[in-house]
């Protein structure tokens, strides 16, 4: 029995159509075919080789956490006056290859009120580069994440800080920033 | 089974596909869609994050300006920046004496003479005696002079002596005794100038009186007889220079940490007409901080200068322009904390008109 010539076609478009629909399946839904590898990962605690550094400006107030991964600064900001820090914290590649690092906001405390009115801003640069908080009104403006930046193998960064209150701000007013200081491996 | 082949006929080709072909490109893109953003997925993704936590709190300066006694000071909210406005410097004041009284010593001579220029002199010969020769000046303290500015006395004597060594003081009303201001030794005719130019109020009595004591072999000591000292011309003279404003600002520390504090100009406008413009601190010393001549910054940025604790510096300014107008000149002051870089910086505005 001699299958129609149209009858060929249509069984061949459907074996592509199968084949795309198997295509498409496995694609979107792959986790449901796979096979496994082992991987036997063995984590060891390591010091950081990026790590911050007392700077020579090293605020009265401020702490160092154990292994110098965290800091905590204590700064003031003066009425109508800027206040400069040049070294307050050091960050510093005690490795022997470069490290990418870049500054990127977490949060500020608080963020919005009438408190906030009292600072006019508070900036940060690393590198040269800018890493802004200024105030609109009564809202803080918190800047993008930093681009990475090159530190080189064996060298020390100062972060520099300038704060500055508004003409009239009221004694004591306070504000907490957390930034998050990212180092690529 | 075998009529698929059969459909394979070239003939077909206008309706049918290269079948090998299209599964061939769906596999390749099978395995381009499995494979092909891993790459990019490991790239990058290892990092890790360090916290940093800020605390900024609004504290009061522990520095502040405060306005000075010439020009016009405007003190901003907190006393953290400031504009002074001064004028062109007035002319400079000058008093002469305008009479002369032996308290002590004997003299063989005396006259009164008046100086073209220099007010009233005398003629003085001065013999010895064993008393000292003490002389009291009288200059004329008018009301209406205007006493502000740096302030002189000069002691212009034109004479001879005999051969010593005579030695010239003023009297210093506040210790009550007497100050060397110089010596006089010339044999033949010859000016003897001396000048004060610090603590001249010690040297002037509430009744507008100098005096001045001329002796030998020291300026307590009582001259031999046979020593002479004989003068033509001798005459008080004061002035008071107009050479700078002084202060126009002061910058006083709170606290009883001590600080370091200079000038920075930043920016200015029409600065051209200022033949010359100094601002300067002083308290003691002086230190120069920012100096315009013809039109042109010699020093835009001043050296570090002491703030004692609890004590207080002072910004004076000097200017000479060549024409009306109003000059603007822009600057920091900045203010160190010792053996760190924490710095702040207060704005200043110096308006000359």
């Amino acid at each position: 029995m001699k299958e129609s010539r149209t009858g060929v076609i249509r069984k061949r478009w459907l074996k592509v159509l199968t084949l795309l629909l198997t295509t498409t399946i496995i694609s979107t839904v792959s986790a449901s075919v796979y096979y496994s590898m082992y991987m036997e990962p063995t984590v060891i605690i390591s010091q950081a080789t990026v790590i911050f550094q007392v700077g020579d400006d090293w605020p009265t107030g401020s702490s160092m956490g154990t292994n110098s991964t965290y800091a905590a600064l204590s700064l003031k900001a003066y009425p109508n006056a800027t206040l400069t820090y040049e070294e307050p914290l050091n960050i510093s590649n005690t490795d022997s290859i470069a490290h990418d690092v870049r500054l990127r906001h977490v949060s500020i405390t608080p963020a919005s009120g009438a408190s906030v009115s009292n600072f006019a801003f508070i900036n940060f640069t690393l590198n040269a580069v800018d890493f802004d908080y200024t105030v609109s009104g009564t809202t803080w403006d918190t800047p993008s994440d930093m681009s990475y930046q090159t530190l080189p193998a064996t060298t020390e960064w100062a972060l520099k800080i300038e704060t500055k209150a508004v003409a009239g701000a009221i004694d004591g007013v306070t504000c907490t920033i957390v930034i998050s200081l990212d180092v690529e491996e | 089974m075998s009529e698929v082949k059969a459909t394979m006929d070239p003939k077909c080709d206008l309706v049918s596909f290269d079948f090998g072909k299209i599964r061939s490109l769906v596999w390749l893109v099978l395995i381009l869609l499995v494979f092909s953003d891993k790459p990019q997925n490991i790239a990058g993704i290892v990092y890790g994050s360090y916290v940093k936590q800020d605390y900024a709190m609004v504290s009061l300066p522990s520095v502040i300006l405060e306005p000075g006694i010439v020009g016009t000071s405007t003190l901003y909210m907190n006393s953290t920046s400031a504009m002074v406005s001064v004028g062109p410097l007035p002319s400079n004041s000058t008093e002469y004496s305008d009479s002369f009284t032996i308290v002590t010593g004997s003299t063989s001579g005396l006259h009164n003479d008046t100086h073209a220029k220099d007010g009233v002199c005398f003629q003085l010969i001065e013999s010895g005696g064993g008393v000292n020769l003490i002389f009291d000046g009288y200059y004329g303290y008018s009301t209406d002079t205007d006493r502000t500015g740096s302030v002189k006395i000069f002691v212009n004597l034109y004479g001879n002596v005999t051969g010593e060594t005579w030695h010239i003081s003023l009297y210093n009303y506040t210790s009550s005794s007497y100050n060397e201001i110089g010596t006089f030794s010339s044999t033949s005719d010859a000016w003897g100038n001396f000048t004060v130019a610090s603590g001249v109020f010690h040297f002037i009595d509430e009744g507008g009186s100098l005096r001045v004591g001329i002796n030998q072999p020291d300026k307590d000591a009582a001259p031999a007889s046979t020593d002479t000292f004989y003068t033509d011309y001798q005459e008080v003279r004061i002035t008071y220079a107009k050479e700078s404003y002084d202060y126009v600002l002061e910058v006083a520390n709170q606290v009883a940490g001590a600080w370091k504090i200079r000038l920075s100009a930043y920016d200015q406008s029409n600065t051209i007409r200022l033949e010359n413009c100094t601002i300067y601190f002083h308290n003691g010393g002086a230190s120069r901080q920012i100096y315009i001549n013809e039109g042109l910054y010699e020093q835009q940025v001043g050296n570090w200068y002491d703030l004692a604790a609890s004590a207080t510096d002072y910004i004076a300014v000097t200017v000479k322009a060549n024409s009306t107008g109003a000059s603007f000149i822009y600057v920091y002051l900045e203010i160190l904390e010792p053996n760190t870089s924490i710095y702040i910086r207060y704005i200043l505005t110096f308006v000359i008109t």
